[in-house]
């Protein structure tokens, strides 16, 4: 196969990406690429795939126990085969993830306050005044105040968790936020202010965003282009009007079909 | 039980709820709540955020926690007093089917033995007849009679499903209660089951409580939706009218809220403030006024009573009648 050419405004490009468990092949990507202050979703059901891919761009998936084979790059960086102390560089502070259950990445014995003053100072803030300044600030940005720092993490509502999340990836300077079914335990109402958060730090940072969904709707809303994955293999990809609007494959088809719609009778 | 009772029962409503109240605590988990399902095949669906009440209405119905106040009658009787063999009978005619199967189907259990369960244990037909009976169950929600042999993790999370609706409907219960059925499901399969609910509930005439955060799953499978805030009852009405054109604006912010994948149906969004308030300590007036986008006054200090807005229509909202003459809707 010719290489395909990368886009110079590629951040993260992904070719050929092969991820296996023993003799299993669970991701077999061809391409995927996230360009700056793009939100491209990857939609699929279970086992289609979807948050192994996420896991192989954050060179997460090796520890999991599966083979990782082809090219991720971070703005040309080959991220696969480095080192770990070098990934974890590359995932604290370039790359920002955020889970369905944020707290769970969340050590419970400190407050949040610590949790942002600790994280920030391990990614090379000044000192600890500044770190909690910094903190205060993406706190504020994210609509929350700030008497949240002096909660635990159980403390907080499932909303407040995933803000506390998105703040920190703002603390951090993040340029890619990678979303795995981040609103799916959500209220509507909660996941509705979430989605307008994101689509926020992409208009006001550029900042590039993977948003990861079992949920078609909520991708159709939020993104830009998608990748409708099964099995381990991308169905269909482009843009989400035309993926959704008009989808060329049958399962597609079938997947959008399936989408119970309000004020369909 | 002589013919008249029996006639009675078939002429009382499937399910009467009056002034129904939960306590945990300091918090009014069900603040005074009241419905009817009048006749069967019906559907009501009781749609609300975490924490609005939903799942604790059915539990208190089912008996699973005790209520403090108001009634509850299935077929005609009075379910939160009865005892014994009375209980045991109301206990038949309602039924539930959980979110998420594995925590109802027994790992250790083939799902035959499942079924069969409930058909010896309130005798619903005779002993020989029951392998027969269990067969005919699966058949009835498509799945293949030889899979009564399977344990639970043996099939896939949709056709475990389809082996709890089984069970639900085999002692023929008069109320059914399905909490958040589909919610736990790949889209694919999502749509089957609802498919599979809406067959059956013609075929057998069945009356339902549809506890769902899935607005368009309860438009399809409910004539009537009931919507909760902290406790209460905030509006109710026939889902489409309810849905087209809300009469409470916490209705309307739900309906706004839901994701579109038909950009052509795309709303204005109306996103709420603040998340809900702490039930222990409920705001003053109306329980929704910190998060309104048309609160006033009225709203600030005034407890609003739930009332008849427009035929077959209740909504507990000062502004109501201006809702629906149009106010919150798309200026556009």
């Amino acid at each position: 196969m010719t290489a395909t050419p990368e886009l110079p405004s590629a951040r993260i490009a992904v070719r050929d990406l092969h991820v296996a468990f023993g003799d299993r092949t669970v991701v077999d990507l061809e391409a995927l690429e996230l360009r700056r202050g793009e939100i491209v979703g990857i939609a699929g059901e279970s086992g289609s795939g979807k948050s192994m891919t996420a896991m192989a761009i954050m060179g997460l998936a090796p520890a999991l126990g599966a083979r990782v084979q082809g090219s991720v790059r971070l703005d040309g960086r080959e991220l696969i085969g480095l080192p770990e102390r070098a990934l974890r560089d590359v995932r604290g502070r370039r790359i920002a993830v955020i889970f369905q259950n944020p707290v769970s990445a969340m050590n419970p014995v400190f407050r949040v306050g610590d949790l942002f003053v600790r994280t920030l100072v391990l990614h090379g803030a000044p000192s600890k005044r500044e770190a909690r300044a910094s903190a205060e600030a993406a706190l504020g940005e994210v609509l929350l105040g700030r008497d949240l720092l002096r909660r635990y993490p159980h403390q907080l509502s499932g909303g407040q968790a995933q803000r506390v999340a998105i703040a920190m990836a703002l603390a951090l300077r993040s340029e890619v936020l990678i979303a795995d079914e981040a609103t799916s335990a959500l209220d509507v109402t909660v996941q509705a202010s979430i989605l307008e958060l994101i689509r926020r730090l992409r208009d006001e940072r550029g900042v590039s965003v993977l948003f990861i969904s079992h949920d078609l709707a909520v991708i159709a809303e939020l993104c830009d282009r998608i990748t409708v994955m099964r099995a381990g293999r991308v169905v269909e990809q482009g843009t989400a009007s035309d993926v959704l609007g008009d989808p060329k494959q049958d399962y597609t088809r079938e997947l959008v079909a399936a989408v119970p719609k309000v004020g369909a009778r | 039980m002589s013919a008249t009772a029996t006639d009675e029962a078939e002429a009382a409503p499937p399910l009467v709820v009056r002034d129904l109240r939960v306590r945990f605590g300091p918090v009014r988990a069900v603040d005074g709540v009241s419905f009817t399902l009048p006749r069967a095949p019906y559907g009501l669906g009781l749609v609300g955020e975490s924490g609005s009440g939903k799942t604790t209405i059915a539990r208190a119905i089912m008996r699973l926690l005790p209520a403090d106040g108001g009634a509850v009658e299935v077929g005609g009787r009075g379910v939160l007093t009865a005892r014994g063999s009375a209980l045991r009978a109301l206990r038949r005619q309602v039924q539930i089917v959980f979110q998420d199967p594995d925590g109802s189907l027994d790992p250790r259990i083939r799902v035959g033995r499942a079924v069969e369960e409930g058909l010896r244990a309130h005798r619903m037909v005779a002993p020989a007849q029951i392998p027969e009976r269990v067969r005919a169950l699966l058949g009835e929600v498509d799945l293949d009679p030889e899979l009564a042999g399977r344990f639970p993790h043996q099939l896939s999370g949709g056709q475990r499903q389809r082996v709890a609706i089984a069970r639900a409907l085999a002692v023929e219960p008069r109320v059914l209660v399905l909490d958040e059925p589909t919610s736990a499901l790949d889209v694919t399969v999502q749509a089957k089951i609802l498919d599979l609910i809406a067959r059956l509930r013609d075929e057998r005439g069945l009356a339902y409580l549809l506890i769902s955060h899935n607005l368009a799953v309860v438009e399809r499978l409910c004539e009537e939706t009931a919507v909760l805030y902290l406790g209460s009852i905030v509006e109710q009405g026939p889902t489409s009218a309810l849905l087209e054109r809300p009469a409470h604006p916490y209705t309307l912010a739900l309906r706004s809220a839901v994701p579109e994948i038909d950009l052509a149906s795309r709303r204005s969004r109306l996103i709420l403030t603040g998340g809900v308030p702490d039930p222990a300590h409920p705001p003053a007036g109306c329980a929704f006024h910190p998060r309104c986008p048309f609160v006033d006054e009225r709203g600030r200090t005034q407890v609003p009573s739930s009332r008849e807005v427009a035929p077959g229509r209740l909504a507990a909202c000062h502004r109501a009648e201006e809702m629906l003459a149009g106010l919150g809707a798309p200026t556009a």
